[in-house]
């Protein structure tokens, strides 16, 4: 774990950029303590006048000060507040910003084996709480000490013993956040971890809500999930209870510091060397001199929670990710060529390699097809392509250059990719297709549309192309999915295409016009597909055949057929249940 | 009812609670004011220059109630924790059964990321309303009224100036609620809006990543996060504009009331006891009037939270348990499915079943084919109740479908779907939702007969292998296959099989194939297929075209019809060759 300082420091730097409105801010906290105190000062004064007869002549002038007082304590109340949660809002949107750039390097390395919830929750609520460091504490703690400075120099002048007793007490005060700090920073982190959990299993219980259902597992599900929630309960209860410490001891040091003052300073007055028109006033402004360190006791109290969220965030920002954007090599543009050279690759040690020494090629212009049993390692060729991991050892390359020389930018640009899984965003049906190029005008969606022969179903939607899918494209089948795929990745126009059982979930005359699609359409790309179907397997120029992570041979598919017992027998099984 | 009442419905549900909350805040006040009038009585014994030894008892009764109030204190905290525990536990499970009651067909229509931050976010902004905005009103009444009392044996007239004040101290806030509500409810849509986009970022990512369209995705998050500013610090300015008067409000009412004192004592209409007990009970009195208004504020999103929260709590579930379920049928036969006349929109379309009457025998395997839309598996939806029919009716056992007590209903069905959820878990975990009193020995018997077992055995842990949340590290036909082992291993009468078209090696196929062949026998069936050979064993073929039955009857006999079964028959065909 992060220490607090690191904490500390990462936040105020990040509001660095916005010195000059946390300035404005933590002048206002200043004249606004300043009110407080005069206003509290001038309000006893007038006490200790009237007592004493003395009133007459000097009412006028103090009342004026005070209701000044007043007014200027809340407009400055206001004016800190405004300007240093704009800070802290700016400052929480770039984290937002900045955490889904990283993400966008990290992933999917980093987020296969984490939970969604959980990331979204650093992405948004842990961001969220920010807000009580940025917009709170860090002006408090300035405004504390300025203020305490001050008055402790006042008091000097005045009176040294008082000086002393306030400079016991604000010491005192300040030393009980960082007493119980140990302890509010793992409470802190059980709050948010407990928080997290919840979150996940929130999103597993909606999004696997039909298995649930079907399972009849919802009291199960329940269980577990009100396990969790009682889990989060008891971390605030605790936190809770470290709260009630610090709020314990900071009233009573606050009240003891007045109980002495007004001891000290009734000594001074029977004395003689007090006036007692101070009397009042001394009283009063011992409640409210340790005003700013109280408050900073205040929001201190949330620290532990603040610190915890911090070093949520961070962890993810400094993540180290699994492939890094080093290259420079621009975009080569024409027909592009493929090797795998020697590629081996684990996606952990503990798993073991997925790929041994890999090497084969994909020539301009030409559709190799990866074929094998499940697990065989097609999918990580894919991947590895992609670059969403690098080979452990040997290359990836495309015309020739090792894919970790091109810029991240350019790769992408040169390979697009219909994977497995269709995933649709919260968004119409055209941003859908649209999203790799959005710049495309609507004549070049459609077409898109129709090449991949969604066209039809789209235009029978209730709203057509401006039809919402849901998060996760429910209302559609999987078919129509695979074809809004299909239409992206056309529309992308990249010169290498991946396609990793594009046509799976297909019926047989979809697949048959998409198969067609695709032999006019990407018929100067150079095509990597990955496929179980005998139908595409053999339209396919040569059969790339993987083996538990080794190729076991390479050839058409006449050629595996007369040379290679396992591809024969792969193939048979497949004609065995279409025939 | 409005939201209010129907939040304060849910205060009852804690009312112990806060009584004993407001009691407590209540002995802090009276302890507090306790404070305040020694004080006073102090710096009038130090006026009249008593002796310090006079003095003294009153500071050692200062001390004694500062102790004590800091002790309750801390006791207050930690049973606001309690309390707010409880309730919003009461809140959550509320919403959960309700999620649950609405099922998959009326929650897919919602994004995952909002109803999530609705449970947890949403509720947790509730907190301040119910924990601590609630007792506070008790006690500022309360104390309030003593305080006034108290002042207007010294003073009537500045007394009634201080409760005038404080009047307007609880009401004027109330003014700005139309103002404030507009803005707040905005605030948790769009952050309610921010995490659904960050969830869809996340699981999107990989899509994003080979569409090279993370910089679109980037825009739009970087246009709704800076919305979400604006909106925060707009809404933040209202807030404030409203503490900033009320500290104002609080300020005048202090210092006129000692004012007034003072001027009043001078021109003797007032003892001098009553300004110094002016000067600090006045404090007093402000003080509860500042966190009321404080807790108000912070009451505020969890109030506009309130309205999506109930709006969810009241929805009528579409698909609701009869009120009297028929009595289910004894005995081990197995169920016979009937569609009769059945017609189906989902909400907000056009119709996709249009008069279905088909029926599957007891013990029977149906194959449904159709092309791509035709709603094959709309039917399955309808049989599990998802939804219902909106004429017509669907029966198990010649009984409706919503006579059936839904639990029973969903008990007698195992479901194979396209896609399979996998949870956060272990695989064990996973294969045993279907049964959770199976031993290993079964769930490893089931997964066997799903030709899921080597695999499994394949991977590190074997069946302790975690599965990511969305099954990232299994592939699709691995992740059929377990969804194969649940419903070998909930072993219900009705099997629903929505054919994954090919997302498994050909290899896999065939085993998956024979597992499902056996596990076929002794079930009534119905397949979404997709597959000669699935479609060819089957005991009757049903062909829907655009959500009518065009055909039905064996594979030879619809061969023979020369129609649309024909025509897809050698579409395949052709595909294949």
């Amino acid at each position: 774990m992060r220490e607090n300082h690191h904490n500390v420091r990462n936040l105020s730097r990040s509001i660095r950029p916005y010195s000059g409105e946390m300035t404005l801010a933590i002048v206002s906290a200043l004249l606004k303590q300043g009110a407080v105190i005069g206003a509290a000062a001038l309000t006893a004064y007038l006490v200790g006048l009237a007592l004493d007869g003395e009133l007459a002549g000097r009412a006028g002038g103090c009342i004026a000060g005070l209701i000044v007082c007043i007014l200027v304590r809340a407009l400055c109340y206001f004016g800190e507040m405004y300007f240093a949660h704009d800070v802290a809002f700016r400052v929480i949107r770039n984290f937002r910003i900045d955490l889904y750039n990283q993400l966008c390097k990290i992933a999917p390395a980093f987020t296969m084996r984490r939970r969604t919830g959980q990331l979204g929750q650093a992405l948004v609520a842990d961001v969220e709480i920010l807000e009580l460091f940025l917009a709170h504490t860090f002006s408090s703690f300035l405004v504390a000490f300025v203020i305490t400075a001050v008055i402790l120099i006042v008091l000097l002048t005045i009176s040294p013993a008082l000086a002393v007793l306030m400079l016991a007490a604000a010491i005192l005060l300040a030393g009980i956040p960082w007493a119980l700090k140990r302890r509010a920073n793992r409470q802190g982190a059980e709050v948010r971890g407990a928080l997290a959990e919840c979150n996940a299993a929130m999103v597993e219980n909606i999004q696997g809500l039909r298995e649930t259902v079907t399972l009849c597992s919802e009291d199960r599900f329940r269980a577990r999930l009100q396990d969790r929630m009682q889990t989060l309960y008891r971390t605030q209860q605790q936190y809770g209870k470290i709260k009630g410490t610090e709020s314990m001891l900071t009233l009573a040091v606050g009240g003891l510091f007045t109980a002495a003052v007004m001891t000290v300073c009734a000594a001074f007055v029977i004395r003689g060397s007090l006036p007692f028109a101070m009397y009042p006033v001394t009283v009063m402004l011992s409640t409210v001199i340790l005003g700013p360190v109280t408050e900073l006791t205040t929001v201190a109290q949330e620290l532990g929670i603040v610190f915890a969220a911090s070093n949520r965030i961070q962890d993810m920002l400094h993540a180290e990710p699994a492939v890094k954007d080093t290259g420079k090599e621009a975009c080569a543009g024409g027909p592009c060529r493929v090797e795998f050279r020697n590629v081996s690759f684990a996606y952990s040690p503990a798993e073991g390699d997925v790929l041994r020494d890999v090497s084969f090629t994909v020539e301009p212009r030409e559709t190799v097809v990866l074929v094998g049993h499940t697990g065989a390692g097609k999918s990580t060729c894919a991947n590895l392509l992609l670059r969403y991991w690098d080979a452990d050892s040997g290359s990836v390359a495309i015309n020739g250059r090792d894919i970790r020389d091109y810029s991240m930018d350019a790769l992408r640009s040169m390979v697009a990719a219909v994977q497995q899984e269709t995933y649709l965003f919260h968004a119409s049906v055209r941003d859908n297709i649209r999203i790799g190029r959005m710049d495309a005008s609507e004549a070049e969606i459609e077409a898109a549309a129709r090449k991949a022969n969604a066209a039809d179903f789209i235009d029978d939607l209730p709203d057509g192309y401006d039809t919402v899918t849901g998060e996760r494209g429910f209302r559609l089948s999987g078919g129509q999915r695979q074809r809004i795929a299909i239409a992206r990745a056309l529309l992308r126009d990249a010169p290498i295409v991946i396609l990793d059982e594009a046509v799976s979930n297909l019926d047989t005359d979809n697949e048959r016009y998409i198969q067609e699609t695709l032999r006019t359409q990407l018929r100067d790309r150079t095509v990597l597909m990955i496929a179980h179907r005998l139908s595409t397997i053999v339209a396919a120029d040569r059969i790339v055949m993987l083996d538990h992570g080794e190729v076991a041979a390479v050839g058409t598919h006449r050629e595996l057929l007369a040379s290679c017992e396992a591809y024969r027998k792969l193939i048979q099984n497949q004609s065995r249940e279409q025939s | 009812m409005g939201v209010y009442g129907k939040l304060f419905r849910y205060v009852s549900a804690i009312r112990r609670e806060v009584a004993l909350k407001t009691l407590l805040l209540l002995v802090i006040s009276a302890i507090s004011i306790f404070q305040a009038i020694m004080m006073s009585r102090a710096v009038n014994l130090v006026w009249s220059r008593s002796a310090l030894a006079q003095i003294l008892p009153c500071i050692a009764a200062v001390i004694a109630a500062i102790l004590l109030r800091s002790l309750l204190t801390r006791r207050n905290e930690t049973f606001t924790k309690t309390m707010a525990a409880r309730i919003k536990d009461t809140l959550r499970l509320a919403v959960l059964d309700k999620v649950y009651r609405l099922g998959p067909g009326h929650m897919n229509e919602k994004r995952s990321g909002k109803v999530t931050s609705l449970v947890l976010d949403g509720i947790e902004a509730l907190e301040p309303f119910f924990v601590s905005f609630i007792p506070q009103i008790f006690t500022v009444l309360v104390s309030g009224i003593f305080i006034f009392v108290y002042l207007a044996a010294f003073d009537v007239l500045s007394a009634l100036v201080l409760l005038i004040a404080m009047l307007l101290c609880i009401f004027l806030p109330m003014l700005t609620v139309p103002l404030m509500h507009r803005s707040v409810t905005d605030y948790w849509t769009e952050y309610s809006g921010l995490t659904s986009q960050y969830i869809d970022a996340i699981q999107g990512m990989t899509t994003l990543k080979t569409l090279h369209a993370e910089e679109t995705m980037g825009d739009i998050l970087y246009r709704d996060a800076t919305s979400f500013w604006h909106r925060s610090i707009r809404n933040t300015g209202i807030s404030l504009a409203g503490s900033g008067f009320m500290l104002v409000l609080t300020g005048v009412t202090a210092s006129l009331t000692v004012v007034m004192a003072a001027l009043r004592f001078r021109a003797g209409l007032a003892p001098a006891a009553s300004v110094t007990a002016f000067l600090f009970l006045t404090v007093e009195c402000a003080r509860p009037m500042l966190e009321l208004n404080r807790h108000w504020h912070a009451s505020f999103l969890g109030i506009s939270v309130a309205k999506e929260l109930f709006d969810l709590i009241e929805t009528v579930p579409p698909v609701q348990d009869p009120a009297e379920p028929a009595p289910a049928s004894a005995g081990e036969a197995l169920p016979s499915i009937g569609f009769r006349d059945a017609c189906f929109a989902y909400p907000g379309r056009e119709e996709v079943l249009h008069n279905v009457t088909l029926s599957v025998p007891a013990g029977s395997t149906t194959a449904i084919v159709g092309h791509s839309g035709s709603g094959k598996s709309t039917l399955l939806n309808l049989i599990l109740r998802f939804y219902d029919v909106s004429a017509g009716q669907v029966t198990i056992d010649g009984r409706d479908v919503r006579d059936c007590e839904l639990t029973w209903l969903r008990r007698q069905i195992a479901v194979v779907f396209q896609d399979t959820y996998l949870f956060y878990g272990t695989i064990a975990e996973n294969i045993r939702m279907a049964a959770p009193e199976a031993s290993d020995e079964e769930v490893m018997a089931a997964a066997r007969a799903a030709h899921a077992h080597e695999f499994i055995q394949r991977m590190p842990q074997g069946y302790d292998t975690v599965v990511g949340e969305r099954g990232v590290t299994l592939s699709g036909g691995e992740r059929q296959r377990i969804a194969i082992a649940r419903a070998i291993l909930k072993n219900a009468p009705i099997l629903l099989l929505d054919e994954a078209t090919s997302s498994v090696d050909a290899q896999s196929e065939a085993l998956i194939q024979q597992s499902l062949a056996r596990l076929t026998q002794q079930r009534t069936t119905v397949i979404v297929a997709h597959r000669l050979s699935t479609v060819r064993s089957a005991d009757n073929i049903i062909v829907i075209e655009d959500g009518r039955v065009a055909e039905q009857g064996t594979h030879e006999a619809l061969l023979a019809r020369d129609g649309v079964y024909r025509a897809l028959i050698r579409a395949q065909e052709e595909v294949s060759r």
